[in-house]
């Protein structure tokens, strides 16, 4: 960057207000370098933890949305095999369980779906990189 | 890059990228917060170069881009305020208050890191080029117009009599 370029001088006024300009102390004090060194090191680790961590809590969504399916599907099966289900006080117990199991693969899938999108597989359309 | 490698590059490149970054803003508060968040992003590159010479040109190009991020920002902001200027803004920090950093700061953005990079910095086209994205025959053109119209702005100031 220090490169001459001698077309740079070729307005003396100019030249010489930048001389001056830059020369115009620029007053407080530039942030320490430990301090963004070990600003550096923090987020590094951050980021490892973190990225260590997404992986954790994908796995553990997966397993609980399995789980949930299974369980959908299990009571499903047992709905349109058992005779005795369409006793009303089974019936409506099935009827709770079924509720119950939707709800928790509702959660399950909603909490899935933000890790999805944190490692990349569904971008945000305001997701941007600078450099 | 262990530690004792940045401290050393950081020393031999910090002031100038500071002085860069600080006289193109105008703002001594958002230079130190682009200063630090460049060598941030510097650190997280795969393998930073620790040599000065080879980190020079990623340095000032990473400035260069949050600089463009920031005065994004403050458009934005200026808009949502309707506020017209853009230099009434950033001239209100109390470090730079300076006749020659209004009359810097009365170039447009770009064409302040132009102007610093060709005359302070003593960067070729080709190395403005790559800090700002361009290529070197529109540098050319565009450190042109700059100059001109810092030249314009001189003159209108009465800078150079009030100097000779």
């Amino acid at each position: 960057m220090r490169e001459f370029l001698g077309d740079n001088d070729d307005v003396p006024e100019l030249t010489a207000f930048m001389r001056a300009f830059a020369a115009e102390p620029i007053g407080g004090s530039p942030p320490k370098a430990a301090f963004v060194w070990w600003k550096a090191q923090l987020a590094r680790r951050w980021d490892a933890e973190h990225r260590a961590a997404a992986a954790v809590r994908l796995d553990e969504c997966i397993c609980v949305g399995l789980a949930a399916l299974g369980a959908t599907g299990l009571a499903a099966w047992r709905w349109t095999t058992s005779p005795g289900i369409a006793a009303p006080v089974a019936g409506a117990a099935s009827i709770a369980g079924v509720l119950v199991l939707l709800t928790t693969a509702v959660f399950a899938v909603a909490d899935v779906l933000p890790v999805i999108r944190r490692s990349g597989g569904l971008k945000s359309p305001d997701h941007q990189i600078t450099n | 890059m262990d530690e004792r490698a940045f401290y050393a590059l950081y020393e031999e490149t910090s002031g100038a990228l500071r002085a860069y970054v600080a006289k193109s803003l105008g703002n001594v508060t958002q230079a130190d917060d682009v200063v630090q968040e460049v060598y941030l992003r510097f650190l997280r590159l795969p393998s930073p170069p620790a040599d000065a010479r080879e980190a020079r040109p990623y340095l000032f190009r990473m400035a260069t881009n949050l600089m463009v991020d920031q005065w994004r920002r403050q458009q934005r902001e200026m808009k949502a305020m309707s506020v017209a200027q853009e230099h009434d803004i950033v001239s209100g920090d109390p470090a730079i208050r300076l006749d020659l950093g209004r009359l810097f700061l009365q170039l447009k953005p770009r064409e302040r890191q132009l102007v610093w990079l060709a005359y302070v910095e003593r960067a070729t086209h080709r190395e403005i080029g790559e800090a700002l994205g361009l290529s070197a025959r529109s540098i050319r053109v565009l450190l042109f117009r700059a100059k001109e119209k810092l030249v314009r702005l001189l003159q209108e100031s009465g800078w150079k009599t009030s100097n000779e």
